[in-house]
C-alpha cells in the first residue's frame, strides 16, 4: 500500500524524518520503503523539457527531440513511444553514468544525439521500463532530478502489509501505528453531514438474502449531485496512492476506502428498479456486464447486489454497468456493506478481479467500519459534489462483533519473551494500540480488544504487540539454557555427505533436477511404475513425479553438448523418487561422452570406490536383461545399472558413443554403511607378476577367477583383471584379458622359483579348462 | 697417482654435474671399486709404514671431500635443477575435480551451525497430506495460502508441500521435549520466474522446551546468520506476521555489497531479508500434541536458495536448476 506523506499528516503529525519515520514503521511491523529515497544516486541527471519532437529519417521507432535543459536545448534521439512535447523528462546529460553505461555523444542511424532521456527502470526507481519518467509539470527545467522529486510531488512510502493487519490497509490505520510509535496524538477524519428532511428509507430499502456472505449493509443516499471532476488535492493524493482519478462521485468511495479501509460502491439510485437491494447468491447462468465492460457468467456461490429485476454489482469485487454512475447521474446510493472474505476472494479469484476493494474484503473488516465510512463518504460527497444526504441511514444486519477480552499473566513477559518489562509499561504500550485495560492486579489484567483489531485473540498476540511497540532490537540476544536432547546422528546425511566427497573427488558434477517431468521421462526403466501425477501441473513436461532419475538426469546432457567435447563426463544426483506408496531416497550417477568404453566399467569402477569407502562389503553385480544388471549386498538389492544401447542414446541426444547410469537406494547404503578395519601391512617384500590371455568373448572375468581360485597357493595374495583388450591384432571373437597376480607371504621373502611354479599352473589350467592362451605366444 | 689431479678433476666433473644421476656416476667414477682412489687404498700395503700412513691419511681425506661435496651437491640439486630457468607464468596442471552443488554447500554448511547448537537433523515427506501441510500449522481451510495457484495438489487432501514446517509437526508427533532439529529438504511452490521456481529447498529448525524465549530465538538465529554471512554482518529482527508462529519475525543481514549504506541489491534500505521465523504458535503445539501449557518454542525456516543467490551473487534463481555444467563448475 502506498502512503503519502502529506496525507498521512492529516491524522497524525510526523515531527520526525521520513528516514526515520519509514525505519519506525519498519521495526513495529510495517514494512516498508521510501518511493523515492533513491533520490540521491542521480548525478548528472537533470530536468528537460521536450520542445519538439520530429520523426527520425532512417527509422520507424525512434524520434528526435529538441530538449530543453535549462542552458541549452539538446538534440536527443529517444525510442520510447510515450514523449510528448510539454512533457518534464529526465535527461542524463553526456558523461553520465547510467548503470554500467557512461553516456557519450553518439549517432543514432545517421543523426546525432547528444544525451538520453531516461525510464524509472534505467533510474533504478522502478521496474518500469515501458516509457520515459514523466516528471510532475511543476519541476523546474535544468534541475536537478533529485531536488525535482523531492519537491512539489509528495514522499510516498510503499509499505507492504502482512495479511493479519487488515486494519493498516488505510490512511487512517497506518496513522494509528504512527502515533504508537511516534506518541503524537490521531486526529480522525471529519464527518460532519447536514442531512435534509427525507429519509433514507423511503428512497431505498434493503434486503439480505444470505446473512453468512452478507453480515452488515449501510444504505445513505445523496440527492442532487453535480457530476463533475474532484478538486485537485483529492486527484493528487488517489494519483499517490495509485488509484486513478475518475469522477468525483466514485472519486469519493475511493479516496474513503483508501482512508478508512472500508470499500464503498455508489449506484445511480435512478437506475436501480424498484428502489430495492438485494443481497443475494447469484442465480444459475446469472449474467452481468461489469463496470469493465465485460459480460462475466457468475455462479451460485457468488455474491451479487441485485435490485427487483436482476443483478447491480457483484458483491466486494466490481458493479454493474446498468447501475454505473455517469455525467446524468442526480442521485446515488452509497453502499457500505460487511461481505464474507472467502467469498469475495473466491469470487474475485475466479472472475479474475482481484481491485483494492477484494483485497480489504478479503483480509476481513470490522463491522463497525460500515457506517463510519457512509457518513465520512456522505459528508464528503456534500463537500465535492454539492450533494444533499438524506437522513438517516438504511441499516440491515449485526451492527458489532463480539467483544474480545483477554488476559495476559505478567510473569510470561520474562518467560516468553525474555525480557524484564514492568506491568505498568506493558499496559501502557497495550493502551496506546487501543487496547482497554479492564482489570488489573500484581499477577495479570484482562484487555479489551478494540474493534479494529481482529487479529487479536489469545494471550500470545498481546505478548507480540509488546514486544513490537517495545522493539525486538531492545530484546536481548541470548543462548537456550534449556535440557539439550539427545544428539541424533543422521545416518542419511552423514552418508550422503561421504558420497558427495567420494563422487567429488573422482571428478564427478552434483545436478539438482526438478522432481517432476514429463510422463515419457518420469520412468524410463521403470515399467509399470505407479506414477504419482500432479492435478495442477505447470505444464505437461512437470505433470509427473519421478519413479527414477535418470530421466531428468539425461535431459541435462544434450544442454551441456559443448562443455568439454568428446571427454568423460560424470553427473550425480541425490534425490527423492515417488509412487503412490512411497518416496524414497535414491543416488544417481551417469557417465557419458567419452570414447567407445564409456560405460559400465567406469561405472562400476565408481560404485566399487564408493562401496570400498562407505565400508560396504560382498556386493555382487547380477545380470538382469540383456544391458542392465542389479546390485546386491549380500543377499540385498541395492540398487541397479543401465548401460544405455544405441537406439536410447540416440533417442536422448547424448552425443557420446557409450553412457551408463546407475541408481542406489540411498537409505540401504546408510544402513550398510560399515568400517573399515586395519589390515597388517606385509614385512616382507611381495611380488607382482601380469599374465595377459587371449581367450573367447563368452568366457567370463568370473569363471577366469573360478578357474585360478580352485588352484591352491599360500603365497597367491591377490589375483585382479587389470585389464580387457577387444579388436586390432585378435583373432575374431577373442578379446585379451590382463590379470595381476601379487604374491605376498608374512613369513619369508619369496623365491622366483615357488612364483614361477604357481603361473605356470595357472597357465595350463587356464588353457585346458577355458582354453586361454598366453599372450603373445602363438597357438 | 697425483692427489692433486684427481681432485682437480673431481671438482671439474662435479661443477658441470646437472642432475641425481650425474651424481651417481661421479660417486661410482672416484668412489668406487674401480676408481684410482680405491685401487690405491688396496695398494697401501705394498708400502713402508711411514708411507703408508701418510698416503692412507691423504687419501682417507681426499675420499671423505669428495664425499660430502657429493653429498652437499644433491641437497642443492633437488631445491631445483641449477641452471634450468622456471617459467612461473606456466599454467599449472589441470586436475580434474568434480563440483559439489552450490545449494548442497550451502545445506552443509547450515548442518555444521545447526550441529554446534545441539540441533539434530531431521526430514519428512514432500508428497504430504493437507494435515501436516497446512492444518495442523495453524493454516485454515479458507487461508489465502491455499489457493490452487500457489500450491501443487496431488488430490484435494495430498500436496506437495510447500514448506519443510510439515516435519515439525510430525517430528513433536513422535518425540517429547527437548526437542532441537532442523529439517530439510525440496519444497514447492506453483510459481515460476527469475526469482521464483516450482521447486526450491528450505530448513527449517524448531526448538521446544520449558524455557525457551524469544531471546533464545533471537542468539540462535544471531549465530545461524552471522556463521553463514560472517561476524561482521549485522542482524536486525522485524516483527512479521505467520499462521504458525506467534510472534513472528523476519530477519535481516546488513548488505554485504554497500556495508549498510543502501545500494540497488539491497533496494536502498541497507539490508536482506534472509529468514523467517517466531515463537510456535499455541495451536501448532496442541495440534503435535505437545502441551502448549507447559511448552514453548521457536521456530524458523530458511530458504537455501535465497542464502546461495546472496553469497554467490547471482540474481537468476532458475540456474541452479538448469544444471549447466559451467555453472556448477564454479562451486
Amino acid at each position: 500500500m502506498r502512503i503519502p506523506l502529506n496525507w498521512l499528516k492529516e491524522y497524525v503529525d510526523v515531527k520526525i524524518s521520513v528516514k526515520e519515520l519509514s525505519d519506525k514503521l519498519t521495526m513495529a511491523g510495517t514494512e516498508n520503503e521510501i518511493l523515492q529515497a533513491k533520490a540521491g544516486d542521480f548525478e548528472g541527471i537533470v530536468v528537460g523539457e521536450i520542445l519538439e519532437i520530429t520523426k527520425h529519417p532512417n527509422a520507424d521507432k525512434l524520434q528526435i527531440t529538441n530538449t530543453f535543459v535549462g542552458k541549452e536545448t539538446l538534440q536527443i534521439v529517444c525510442g520510447a513511444p510515450n514523449i510528448e512535447v510539454g512533457q518534464k523528462v529526465p535527461v542524463a546529460l553526456i558523461g553520465t553514468q547510467i548503470g554500467e553505461f557512461e553516456i557519450k555523444e553518439a549517432e543514432l542511424r545517421g543523426v546525432k544525439s547528444h544525451g538520453m532521456l531516461c525510464s524509472e527502470a534505467e533510474l533504478g526507481i522502478s521496474d518500469d521500463h515501458s516509457g520515459i519518467m514523466v516528471l510532475d509539470p511543476r519541476s523546474n527545467v535544468g534541475d536537478s532530478l533529485s531536488n525535482a522529486l523531492s519537491m512539489g510531488s509528495d514522499k510516498i512510502l510503499e509499505a507492504e502489509l502482512t495479511s493479519n493487519r487488515g486494519d493498516c490497509l488505510s490512511m487512517f490505520g497506518i496513522a494509528r501505528e504512527v502515533s504508537v510509535i511516534t506518541g503524537q496524538s490521531l486526529k480522525p477524519p471529519a464527518i460532519n453531514i447536514k442531512e435534509t428532511g427525507e429519509k433514507t428509507s423511503d428512497v431505498v430499502a434493503v434486503e439480505i438474502g444470505d446473512k453468512d456472505l452478507c453480515r452488515r449493509y449501510v444504505a445513505r443516499v445523496i440527492k442532487n449531485v453535480k457530476i463533475g471532476p474532484s478538486p485537485k488535492w483529492m486527484q493528487d493524493r488517489l494519483s499517490s496512492s495509485g488509484v486513478r482519478p475518475i469522477n468525483n462521485v466514485v472519486d469519493v468511495t475511493n479516496y474513503v476506502m483508501l482512508e478508512m479501509g472500508q470499500p464503498l460502491h455508489a449506484f445511480d439510485a435512478d437506475k436501480i428498479s424498484g428502489r430495492k437491494i438485494i443481497v443475494r447468491k447469484a442465480n444459475k447462468g446469472e449474467k452481468i456486464k461489469t463496470l469493465d465492460g465485460v459480460v462475466r457468467e457468475l455462479n451460485t456461490s457468488d455474491l451479487v447486489i441485485a435490485d427487483t429485476r436482476e443483478a447491480v454489482a457483484v458483491a466486494g469485487v466490481m458493479g454493474g454497468a446498468n447501475s454505473e454512475v455517469t455525467a446524468e447521474t442526480k442521485t446515488i446510493v452509497l453502499e457500505s456493506a460487511n461481505f464474507n472474505p472467502i467469498s469475495v476472494r473466491k469470487t474475485a479469484f475466479r472472475l479474475a478481479l482481484r481491485s483494492e476493494s477484494s483485497a480489504r474484503f478479503e483480509k476481513g473488516l470490522p463491522l463497525e467500519l460500515a457506517n463510519q465510512a457512509a457518513d465520512r463518504a456522505a459528508f464528503l460527497l456534500t463537500e465535492v459534489a454539492d450533494g444533499e444526504v438524506l437522513s438517516g441511514r438504511v441499516d440491515i444486519g449485526e451492527k458489532n462483533d463480539e467483544e474480545i477480552k483477554v488476559t495476559l499473566r505478567f510473569d510470561r513477559i520474562k518467560s516468553f519473551l525474555g525480557e524484564d518489562i514492568s506491568p505498568d509499561k506493558v499496559a501502557s504500550i497495550l493502551e496506546s494500540l487501543g487496547i482497554k485495560t479492564l482489570s488489573k492486579n500484581k499477577e495479570k489484567a484482562e484487555f479489551l480488544v478494540p474493534y479494529w483489531r481482529l487479529d487479536i485473540s489469545i494471550e500470545e498476540d498481546l505478548l507480540e504487540e509488546v514486544a513490537r511497540i517495545y522493539g525486538y532490537e531492545n530484546i536481548p540476544s541470548t543462548l537456550p539454557e534449556g535440557k539439550l536432547p539427545l544428539f541424533e546422528k543422521n545416518e542419511k546425511v552423514e552418508t550422503s555427505k561421504k558420497i558427495r566427497e567420494v563422487l567429488t573427488a573422482l571428478g564427478f558434477f552434483e545436478i539438482y533436477s526438478y522432481s517432476f517431468t514429463s510422463k515419457e521421462k518420469a520412468a524410463l526403466y521403470r515399467e509399470g511404475a505407479d506414477l504419482v501425477r500432479i492435478a495442477n501441473p505447470l505444464s505437461q513436461d512437470q505433470e509427473y513425479m519421478r519413479a527414477d532419475l535418470l530421466g531428468s538426469m539425461i535431459d541435462i546432457v544434450p544442454k551441456n553438448q559443448d562443455y568439454r567435447t568428446g571427454k568423460m563426463q560424470g553427473l550425480y544426483e541425490i534425490a527423492s523418487v515417488y509412487s503412490k506408496k512411497s518416496e524414497k531416497t535414491k543416488l544417481s550417477g551417469l557417465i557419458y561422452g567419452g570414447g567407445k568404453d564409456t560405460g559400465f566399467r567406469y561405472i562400476k569402477g565408481t560404485t566399487d570406490i564408493l562401496f570400498n569407502k562407505l565400508g560396504i562389503k560382498n556386493v555382487i553385480y547380477k545380470e538382469d536383461k540383456s544391458t542392465n544388471a542389479k546390485i546386491f549386498a549380500g543377499q540385498k538389492e541395492i540398487g541397479y545399472f543401465v548401460i544405455l544401447d544405441n537406439a536410447d542414446i540416440k533417442r536422448f541426444k547424448v552425443k557420446s558413443k557409450g553412457a551408463c547410469f546407475f541408481e542406489l537406494d540411498l537409505d540401504m547404503l546408510s544402513e550398510l554403511t560399515g568400517q573399515n578395519k586395519f589390515q597388517s601391512i606385509p614385512r616382507f617384500p611381495g611380488s607382482e607378476r601380469d599374465l595377459t590371455f587371449v581367450i573367447k568373448e563368452k568366457v567370463t572375468v568370473e569363471e577366469i577367477y573360478e578357474i585360478i581360485g580352485g588352484i591352491k597357493s599360500d603365497i597367491r595374495a591377490k589375483a585382479e583383471v587389470i585389464d580387457i583388450y577387444r579388436g586390432k591384432g585378435l583373432p575374431e571373437g577373442r578379446k585379451s584379458v590382463s590379470i595381476r597376480f601379487v604374491y605376498q607371504s608374512s613369513q619369508r621373502t619369496l623365491t622366483d622359483e615357488e612364483v614361477d611354479d604357481d603361473q605356470t599352473t595357472i597357465i595350463k589350467e587356464v588353457k585346458g579348462t577355458l582354453g586361454g592362451i598366453l599372450r603373445g605366444e602363438g597357438n | 697417482m697425483d692427489i692433486q689431479s684427481i681432485k682437480k678433476q673431481f671438482e671439474e666433473d662435479l661443477s658441470k654435474a646437472v642432475s641425481k644421476d650425474d651424481l651417481v656416476g661421479l660417486k661410482v667414477k672416484y668412489l668406487g671399486k674401480k676408481s684410482e682412489i680405491y685401487s690405491a687404498l688396496r695398494s697401501l700395503g705394498d708400502l713402508n709404514p711411514d708411507e703408508r700412513r701418510a698416503q692412507g691419511a691423504e687419501l682417507n681425506r681426499l675420499r671423505t671431500e669428495i664425499e660430502s661435496a657429493i653429498k652437499d651437491r644433491g641437497g642443492e640439486l633437488s631445491s631445483g635443477e641449477k641452471g634450468v630457468k622456471v617459467d612461473f607464468t606456466e599454467p599449472g596442471k589441470k586436475f580434474e575435480l568434480g563440483h559439489k552443488h552450490p545449494i548442497t554447500q550451502i545445506y552443509e554448511e547450515l548442518f555444521e551451525i545447526g550441529k554446534s547448537l545441539g540441533f539434530s537433523i531431521a526430514e519428512g515427506p514432500e508428497i504430504e497430506a493437507d494435515w501436516y501441510s497446512f492444518e495442523a500449522l495453524n493454516i485454515p481451510k479458507d487461508h489465502p495460502a491455499r489457493d490452487f495457484a500457489d500450491t501443487f495438489y496431488i488430490s484435494e487432501e495430498v500436496n506437495l508441500r510447500p514448506h519443510t514446517s510439515n516435519t515439525q509437526i510430525r517430528y513433536m508427533e513422535r518425540h517429547k521435549p527437548p526437542i532441537r532439529i532442523i529439517a530439510y529438504g525440496r519444497t514447492y511452490r506453483k510459481d515460476s520466474d527469475v526469482t521464483h521456481t516450482p521447486m526450491f529447498h528450505q530448513l527449517e529448525g524448531l526448538l521446544v522446551d520449558d524455557r525457551v524465549t524469544f531471546s533464545d530465538l533471537k542468539g540462535v538465529l544471531t549465530t545461524f546468520a552471522q556463521g553463514i554471512f560472517g561476524k561482521d554482518r549485522k542482524v536486525r529482527f522485524r516483527p512479521h506476521h505467520f499462521p504458525f508462529t506467534e510472534p513472528s519475525v523476519e530477519i535481516d543481514v546488513s548488505c554485504g555489497l554497500c556495508g549498510g549504506k543502501g545500494c540497488r541489491s539491497c533496494k536502498y534500505s541497507g539490508w536482506l531479508e534472509i529468514l523467517g521465523a517466531g515463537m510456535v504458535h499455541p495451536n501448532v503445539l496442541k495440534n503435535s500434541g505437545i502441551d502448549s501449557k507447559k511448552y514453548q518454542g521457536f521456530a524458523f525456516g530458511i530458504g537455501i536458495e535465497r542464502i546461495a543467490m546472496l553469497k554467490y551473487e547471482t540474481d537468476d534463481l532458475r540456474l541452479f536448476f538448469d544444471n549447466d555444467l559451467r555453472f556448477l563448475e564454479q562451486f
